[in-house]
This record gives C-alpha cells, sequence and structure tokens, in this order.
C-alpha cells in the first residue's frame, strides 16, 4: 500500500503533469467564479482536449478544473452574495454577511483554508475507508436519504429570525417552486402552464442567481452605496485571521469533511445537498447556533471543508463498481475509458498506483488553489468597497448572462428577472430567501424518496429501516431543539426576572 | 465562426495538436455548396450528444461541403424540445436534429404531454450510433436467467429514473414474455438504479452494455436479456428478447428492438428539399466510412454504427405498423405509475 | 402605503400563489399530488395566520415574532451594529422612485438581453449605466463598456460556447455571416 501511495505520487511529478493542473486549476477558478457555471461544465468542455496525453496529466486537468471551481464558486458568494453555482448557495448565508461587516479577507481565507483542510482529510479518509464503503453504500438508500433531507429541513428554523410563519411561508414556496415541470416520479407535467420551457422545471442556479445575486443589486442601487463603505467601515481582517479560524476550528472541519465524503459517497444524494447539510451540521452542532446567518465564520468553514471532500467521496461509487457517482464523475468515466482505464473494483487491487494518484491530485490541487486563493485574497477584498454605479451595472451583466449560459435557454434571464425581484421583495418583507432555496433544493430528493420508500417497502417503510427510524428520531430531536432550548432561556430570564 | 475563433484562442493557450485538422475539400453532391447548416444537439454540453455532435463537427462540414457547420446545443425535455423545433424548422436542409431518435419514438407512442410531432414524418439522415440495451439482474438474486423471471410468482420490481426508453421496453418485455413488472420511478440516474440492484432492493433494470460492462465483469450484475436482433460476438450466450418471445408478440418485440437501435441519428423536418435529404445522406455515410473519422473514433474510443438514411426511414416505416400494438402497451405503463 | 397595507399586499399574493396551487394539484394523479396538495394546503393556512396577525396587533408590534425561534443576547457587537444601522436603513424607506428605479433597470437590461441578444444588451446597458450616473465621463464610459463586452464575449461565447442569441437582430446578423 505504502508502495502504491509513493507510486501515485512519483506519476504526478511529471512536468506535464504539473502544468497540466497548473492549467486546470486556474481555469476552473474562472470558471466557479462566473455565475451558473460549476464544475461539470468545467470538465465537460476540456474533455475533447484530453486525448493522446499521459494518464495522470489528464487526470490532473480535469480533476484540477473540478476542484477549482469549487472555491471559486464560494468567492462570489462570500463577496457579491452571487452563489457561482448550486454548491456555492451555503456561503451565502454567512460569507456575505462578513463581507458587509468589513471582514471579507478573513471570510475568504477562512473558506480556502476550509476547502484545503476538507480536501485533505477527504482524501485521507477515502483512502483508509477504502474498505468500507462498499458495505455503506449497500446498508443507505431510499429511506435513508429521505430522513437526510428532512434533517436538512430542520436549519429552516434557524433563518427564521422575527417570525417563523414566515419562513415557513417561504419554504413551502421554495418546496412548491421545485415541483414546477415534468415530474419524473409519475410522468406527470406540474405547473407548467402548457409551456414546453417549464417542462424542464426551474432551473435551480438561475433561480439563485436571481433570488440572492439579482436581489442584492437592486439593493445596492436603491442604497447608492457600496455594499462595503470604506469610509464607515474599514477592512480590520486579515489572511491570516482566516487561516486561524479554519485551523482553530479543525473538529469542525474534520465532521464537516466527513460528512462531505459521505455524501459524496452516495449516488443518491446531490452535490448540492452537500453544502446545506454541513451548514446544518455547523448550526446544529454549535453552543450559539444564533450567530449563524449574521457572520458567524463557522458558516464560512463548514460548508467549504465540506465541498473540499465532497470530490473524493464522488470517486467512490465510480472506483467501487464502476458506476459514476454524478455528473462530473460521469464525465471523467468518459476521460477514463478514453484513457485505457477500466473503473471498477479491480481499480482497487490492480490500479492501485492510479487511485492514489487520484488522490494526490486532490490533495495537491487543493494545496495550489488555496495558495492562490490566499494568494488573491487581499485584492478581492477589495471589490466590495467599489462604488455601486460601477458594481451593479457589471455584476447585473454577468449574472443575467451567466443565467442564460447555465442551459444556453433565453427564458433563464426572465426567470432570473423575476426571482430577483421576488428576492427582494422577499428580502424587504422578511420572507426568508434562505429557506426558500433549501426548500427548493431539498424537494425533489424529499418527493423521490418518499415514493420509491413506498413502492419497494410498502406504507410501514419506516419499520423495515431501522437506521431510517434512527434518523427519523435525531430529526425529530433536532427540530425541537431550538425551541426547547429557546423555552429554557425564557425560563431562566423570567426566574432572573423574578429574583430581582 | 464560434467554433473557430474559439479553436483559435484555446490553441494559443493549449496545444498545438489542436491545430492539426486540416480541411480538405472533397464532397460529393452540391447542394450544401455554400450553404450554412446548424446541427440542434438534443442534450447540454455535457453530455454524449453533444461530445459525437462535435467529434463529427468538422468531418460532416467537409463531406457536405457547406461553409460552416454549427454545432448549437438544445437541451431540454429529453430531446423533446429539440425535435420539436425542428418539426417546425423550414424544410431546406439548413436545420438538422442530432440526438437520441427513440425517445422520441416512444414519446410519440406513450402521448407524452411534450410531444407535438409525429416521428414517422421526420426525414432520417443517417444513425451513427446503436448499442445493446441489456436487462441486467443483481448479482445475488435468485432470479439467474429469463426464464425464472417468466416464472416468477410475483412482479419484477424494476427501478426506473422515469419514463425513459428503458421503462418503456420493460413495460413491452413484461407483455410479451408473460410476467408482471412493477415499476418504482424516482431514482436519480444509472448509478442509483444501478445500486438498487445490487443490493437486491429490485430486481434488474436495462442499461447500455457499456455502463452495466464494470458492474458484469466483476460479478455485481449478471445480464439475462439483450433487446436486440443480433448476437453480440462478445457474448453469445445471452438470449435476445426477439428470438424468445411467443409468435403472436414477435413483432411488437421487435418493433421495440428495432425503436432502440435507431438510436443516434441526425434527422430532418418534415417535408425536407428531396436534394437537401439526399445530399445529406450521402455526406453522413461518406463521413461514416472515411478513414480519417474512423482512426478518430478509435482512438477516442468512441465507437460508431452506422445506418444509412434511407435505410432507416424503412425501418421507421415498419415501426410504424407496429405501434398500434405498442402504444397501449406503453400507455398502460405509464397510467401505472400515476 | 402604509408598512401594514404593503405587507397585507405580499401575504395576499402568497395566499394566492398557495391556493392556485391547491387548485391545479386537484388535478394531478393521486401519486403526483401526495406532497403538492398537502404543502398547497399548509400555505393557505400559514398565509391566512399570518394575515390575520399581523393584522391584530398595533402598528408597533406588526414585526413582533409569533412564534419567537432564537433571541440573540451575545451577539457580536460588530454583527449587532451591522443590523441596527440595517434596520436603521429599513426603517428609513427607500423613497418611492428610488425602488421604482431598481425595478426599472433590471426590466431594462431584461429587455435589451431579449431585443438585441446579451453581448449587445450589456454594452448598451453599462455604457447607459455610466452616463446617466455619471460614473466615467463619455469616452471612459465607452471604452470600459467595451472593454467589459468584450470580456463577457471571450468568456462566455467564446470560450465557454454558449449558443450566441441575438434576439431580434437574428435576421441582419444571419445576412452579415
Amino acid at each position: 500500500m505504502l508502495d502504491a501511495i509513493a507510486a501515485g505520487l512519483l506519476a504526478l511529478l511529471t512536468p506535464q503533469a504539473l502544468l497540466f493542473m497548473l492549467i486546470g486549476v486556474v481555469y476552473g477558478l474562472v470558471i466557479g467564479i462566473l455565475p451558473g457555471l460549476g464544475g461539470v461544465v468545467a470538465m465537460a468542455l476540456l474533455l475533447p482536449f484530453t486525448y493522446g496525453f499521459e494518464t495522470e496529466a489528464t487526470l490532473a486537468l480535469l480533476l484540477g478544473a473540478h476542484i477549482a471551481t469549487i472555491w471559486g464558486d464560494s468567492v462570489t458568494s462570500i463577496l457579491f452574495s452571487v452563489p457561482g453555482s448550486a454548491k456555492g448557495l451555503a456561503l451565502c448565508f454567512d460569507g456575505y454577511p462578513m463581507t458587509k461587516q468589513g471582514q471579507a479577507t478573513r471570510a475568504l481565507a477562512a473558506s480556502a483554508t476550509g476547502a484545503l483542510m476538507g480536501g485533505v482529510i477527504g482524501a485521507v479518509f477515502l483512502a483508509i475507508c477504502i474498505p468500507l464503503i462498499r458495505p455503506v453504500i449497500l446498508a443507505l438508500g431510499p429511506s435513508e436519504y429521505l430522513m437526510m433531507a428532512l434533517w436538512g429541513l430542520t436549519v429552516i428554523a434557524t433563518f427564521s429570525e422575527g417570525s417563523l410563519v414566515k419562513g415557513l411561508i417561504a419554504s413551502v414556496l421554495g418546496v412548491l417552486v421545485a415541483f414546477v415541470g415534468m415530474d419524473v416520479v409519475t410522468a406527470t407535467p406540474r405547473f407548467t402552464f402548457g409551456s414546453e420551457f417549464l417542462m424542464d422545471g426551474i432551473s435551480f442556479p438561475v433561480a439563485m442567481i436571481g433570488l440572492f445575486a439579482v436581489s442584492e443589486m437592486m439593493k445596492l442601487a436603491v442604497r447608492g452605496t457600496p455594499i462595503v463603505d470604506r469610509a464607515l467601515m474599514q477592512e480590520t481582517s486579515t489572511v491570516w485571521q482566516g487561516i486561524k479560524d479554519a485551523l482553530g476550528h479543525w473538529w469542525l472541519v474534520v465532521r464537516s469533511s466527513v460528512l462531505g465524503l459521505w455524501i459524496g459517497v452516495l449516488p443518491g444524494v446531490g452535490a448540492s445537498v452537500a453544502g446545506l447539510a454541513a451548514y446544518a451540521q455547523a448550526v446544529q452542532t454549535s453552543r450559539t447556533p444564533e450567530r449563524f446567518g449574521k457572520g458567524a465564520v463557522e458558516g464560512v468553514i463548514a460548508p467549504d471543508a465540506t465541498m473540499g471532500s465532497n470530490e473524493g467521496g464522488g470517486l467512490m461509487p465510480t472506483l467501487a463498481f464502476g458506476i459514476p457517482g454524478g455528473e462530473s464523475m460521469a464525465i471523467l468515466l468518459v476521460a477514463f475509458i478514453g484513457l485505457g482505464v477500466v473503473p471498477g473494483p479491480e481499480m482497487l487491487t490492480k490500479n492501485l498506483g492510479l487511485v492514489f494518484s487520484m488522490v494526490w491530485i486532490i490533495v495537491l490541487a487543493n494545496v495550489l488553489v488555496t495558495l492562490i486563493g490566499l494568494g488573491i485574497t487581499p485584492w478581492l477584498a477589495r471589490l466590495p468597497s467599489l462604488h455601486a454605479n460601477l458594481m451593479v451595472p457589471l455584476v447585473l451583466c454577468v449574472c443575467l448572462v451567466g443565467a442564460y449560459a447555465t442551459r444556453g435557454r433565453i427564458e433563464d434571464v426572465v426567470v432570473a428577472a423575476i426571482f430577483g425581484i421576488a428576492g427582494y421583495l422577499m428580502d424587504a418583507y422578511r420572507y426568508s430567501r434562505a429557506n426558500f432555496v433549501i426548500g427548493m433544493v431539498l424537494a425533489t430528493m424529499i418527493e423521490r424518496n418518499l415514493h420509491i420508500s413506498l413502492s419497494l417497502h410498502g406504507n410501514g417503510f419506516l419499520m423495515q429501516r431501522p437506521i431510517a427510524l434512527a434518523l427519523l428520531v435525531l430529526v425529530v430531536l433536532t427540530a425541537a431543539s431550538p425551541f426547547i432550548r429557546n423555552w429554557r432561556k425564557r425560563k431562566r430570564l423570567a426566574a432572573r426576572g423574578a429574583s430581582t | 465562426m464560434q467554433a473557430m475563433r474559439r479553436r483559435i484562442v484555446l490553441a494559443g493557450a493549449m496545444s498545438p495538436v489542436l491545430l492539426a485538422s486540416g480541411r480538405i475539400a472533397a464532397q460529393a453532391s452540391g447542394y450544401y455548396k455554400d450553404k450554412i447548416v446548424t446541427v440542434n444537439v438534443a442534450g447540454s454540453a455535457a453530455g454524449g450528444h453533444n461530445f459525437y455532435a462535435r467529434m463529427l463537427q468538422p468531418h460532416l462540414e467537409k463531406h457536405l461541403g457547406a461553409r460552416e457547420l454549427r454545432v448549437v446545443n438544445m437541451p431540454g425535455g429529453g430531446g423533446l424540445k429539440a425535435a420539436n423545433y425542428i418539426w417546425r424548422a423550414k424544410p431546406d436542409g439548413s436545420q438538422i436534429y442530432f440526438g437520441n431518435v427513440s425517445t422520441l419514438i416512444l414519446a410519440h407512442l406513450a402521448g407524452s404531454p411534450g410531444a407535438t410531432f409525429d416521428p414517422t414524418k421526420f426525414n432520417y439522415l443517417g444513425r451513427v450510433t446503436s448499442e445493446a440495451r441489456v436487462l441486467c439482474v443483481g448479482g445475488k438474486s435468485e432470479i439467474r436467467s429469463i426464464e425464472d423471471v417468466m416464472k416468477l410468482k410475483r412482479p419484477f420490481v424494476y427501478p426506473s429514473q422515469g419514463t425513459d426508453e428503458d421503462f418503456y421496453t420493460m413495460a413491452v418485455l413484461g407483455d410479451a414474455l408473460g410476467f408482471k413488472v412493477k415499476a418504482v420511478t424516482g431514482y436519480e440516474g444509472n448509478a442509483d438504479t444501478a445500486l438498487a440492484v445490487i443490493k437486491g432492493d429490485a430486481d434488474g433494470h436495462i442499461t447500455g452494455w457499456t455502463e452495466s460492462r464494470a458492474a458484469i465483469r466483476n460479478g455485481d450484475k449478471m445480464p439475462i436479456l439483450m433487446v436486440t436482433s443480433l448476437k453480440s460476438p462478445d457474448y453469445p450466450n445471452i438470449p435476445l428478447a426477439p428470438a424468445i418471445a411467443p409468435a403472436a408478440k414477435r413483432a411488437t418485440v421487435q418493433a421495440m428492438a428495432d425503436i432502440l437501435e435507431t438510436h443516434r441519428s441526425y434527422i430532418g423536418p418534415p417535408g425536407m428539399d428531396a436534394n437537401a435529404v439526399a445530399a445529406f445522406r450521402a455526406a453522413v455515410t461518406a463521413m461514416l466510412n472515411d478513414p480519417a473519422l474512423l482512426k478518430e473514433t478509435k482512438a477516442k474510443e468512441r465507437p460508431i454504427a452506422p445506418m444509412d438514411g434511407a435505410r432507416q426511414q424503412k425501418v421507421i416505416a415498419e415501426i410504424s405498423r407496429e405501434s398500434a400494438n405498442l402504444a397501449p402497451i406503453l400507455k398502460a405503463a405509464v397510467k401505472a405509475i400515476q | 402605503m402604509s408598512r401594514r397595507a404593503q405587507e397585507n399586499i405580499v401575504a395576499i399574493v402568497f395566499l394566492a400563489m398557495f391556493a392556485g396551487v391547491v387548485v391545479l394539484s386537484l388535478d394531478f394523479g393521486p401519486r403526483a399530488r401526495m406532497i403538492p396538495l398537502p404543502l398547497g394546503i399548509l400555505g393557505v393556512i400559514l398565509a391566512l395566520i399570518q394575515l390575520v396577525w399581523q393584522n391584530l396587533g398595533s402598528t408597533d408590534t406588526l414585526k413582533m415574532d409569533m412564534i419567537e425561534v432564537s433571541n440573540p443576547p451575545g451577539v457580536e457587537a460588530a454583527a449587532a451594529e451591522a443590523r441596527a444601522s440595517e434596520a436603521k436603513a429599513r426603517n428609513a424607506e427607500p423613497s418611492l422612485s428610488r425602488r421604482a428605479g431598481a425595478y426599472g433597470i433590471v426590466a431594462l437590461l431584461l429587455a435589451l438581453i431579449l431585443a438585441f441578444g446579451p453581448v449587445l444588451a450589456v454594452f448598451a446597458f453599462t455604457l447607459g449605466y455610466f452616463v446617466v450616473t455619471r460614473y466615467y465621463t463619455p469616452i471612459l464610459a465607452f471604452v470600459y463598456a467595451a472593454a467589459f463586452t468584450a470580456a463577457i464575449d471571450l468568456l462566455f461565447f467564446v470560450l465557454l460556447e454558449v449558443n450566441p442569441y441575438y434576439g431580434l437582430l437574428a435576421p441582419v446578423i444571419a445576412r452579415f455571416q
């Protein structure tokens, strides 16, 4: 095994492989920063150019680009509340408030360090867990996925500050918006009003661009001042502070990374869920959950660590079963075939060197991304203090063009604009936009897995799935916990009030 | 133009390999001379259709003798958006559909609300690929053969992503071979359904041969039936669906296999200019026999399986004769999941 | 318009949307409506509760929580401050004309993109914005808008091969090619 680890690293240390990794990483950062485009697009566009090169170099290019998009997504979420793709969404919740408080440098550095640590921890765990992967994949199924999605919903309470009723209204609407389009479970068009465009549903990245980015730009246009007014709010934070934050919360990082790894491993759970799950986990395990949503650095570190480790996890079903765990892995599978590598369990015996090469690629690409990231962070952090009259037209244009680029459909620009206005109104009247997107992300996962569970195991499916039942208990407990905590706090306050 | 600009930019950035493809003008018919053709790919930039379309683009441009061949992506509705677009396109041969054709035929037969076209009226311009669909059961399943399935006392549990061609194929198999199918829809992609089969949550699923190859080789899955008309020389022991179907149902199963074999093709709008049809078919056939392309497909491990457009059109006519038998089966299968 | 009236309009819009969902869901098969129908009904109930609640108390309690989930006592000073200033900004409601302007720019950019395609729209919009707000002199505005447009074109339409879209100009562009 040690031989394989060393051989995997050595195979990577060729000029071509290192150069390709650098190209991939820089290219991935650019794609990641553009709204609406994510890792899948980055890899798909590179694929045609990968023939005839060394195996390791090709994988370094593809995986490097994919990994770099993750942090690229986070950057715009933190700085402008513009989620680069579904994955970057969770960074808007706390990263953007940090920017508004003049802590953009710290947030960016914490996010880059978190992603690096997540990537490395994910890769290490991946190497250790290789024998465990198959049993775990086989033990979990639709019923357990359903419970995991329900657990994700419990984070709604966190964002319902002000009014739980309004928070719930927003999430219910989000769930219903996700149902627009052809329902694949029953082949029924729902809420499409006969429109061919709506048959494919509302694209999640497009809706997010509207809800968060367009509406933020509208707010800026109304205010007429920069996101961060340097006259009022000095940028006080440093890169080092962010690095220390991530290192200081190492236990959170480890937990988030392991979570991300397993979400990547399970083919039925998408990567967009990973960021939200990580965020939920950070909130639920925090001693001061009320700080979240207002600029808590943990809310930045946790999702990035999860995303970082998620990639390694996504490789596993591809390697262990020869079935791609997601869209990006399907592209990687195509590259494998082009390289004459046959994925499947024998990868773990005959081609262990190559597997470790990939683990090393993940580690090195993460290091590279973080080094570049930390290097450019001070410059990036200045962007939010640009004047509104410069920021609004540029960001608004990039957002709407990005919405078009997501699927190449001009109707998506209309959708982004409508969601932008809706997001502006929701923000003004305190209907949580975060709750809306949480509902939207989890809706189909809940619906699909509920239907599958009912079909496979009947109405009493929980009784047949002990793991799912245990998870349900956990869901109920976490959902109740903020209310219990609050009730206790009030009782304490009342007691104190009575004693004085 | 767009593609050329991109090529220039990328060539500068990446590698001299990209500059390799020279353009030799050698075209048969003059219909497309100085014309611009748009190939509408029924899928996103990340999909397999797109990969083929762009790999073939320079070759097809050369064989058509067109001034420019553009490839645009028109994803949506599992190809239905692009098909609806071509159905209404000007029939001068400048707008062509490229993508999966079997889904179009099946969507029409099943009365899918998104299909506003009649697939028999399209002009079929040539098939590029075809891949045998194979029914696999889990490696540890008690079912070891298609006969076991037919003897099953309970419904055969079939995990599905939705109403795709494999879903419809399963319905036709159940009807023809006389076993009950319980389709469980809602799975998220091939990995998800494959795991359900491997775990034993479900009995078996249908995929393309290459998608299941690795899992079959390591014993996680076992192939029990191929839905195609020609035996694969590599796997002579797996029975073929049309061959084992009872005589009364054989034509229906054959029609289903034919539909699946239309796979990835170029098609043109109804009433397309006869000269354009002839020129395009000739160009596709010439292209798919061009040694330069064959070398490329081999290097990239992107196999092709050509079928001439004229022959394809005949097959489609035969399929439509069987449609009266197929349609009720497909519609019943959709009704069962609603 | 009072804050309460605005809130009421928003709540009524939500109510109408949820009611629409309920009506539409009734046409679906039993499995297709299994989740949307109950959720639609839940939405109607929630919207009604919100509507009643915000019209019960005096104006002061309007933004009060019905079910308070979290009350942040020991929040970082900076965060509290930021929120206080934000609340202040919110209380000093932006003038109607400024808000109309914000809707206007989104609508304008959307209309430009639909009519002339993304590239031309980006140029016209950024140039116009810079000039109207007098952020740059007309010449500088032209230079920067052109540079930005070129960057967008290069990234999205050349390198990433997004299909070009020209809107109403499609016939003109086709002639030139």
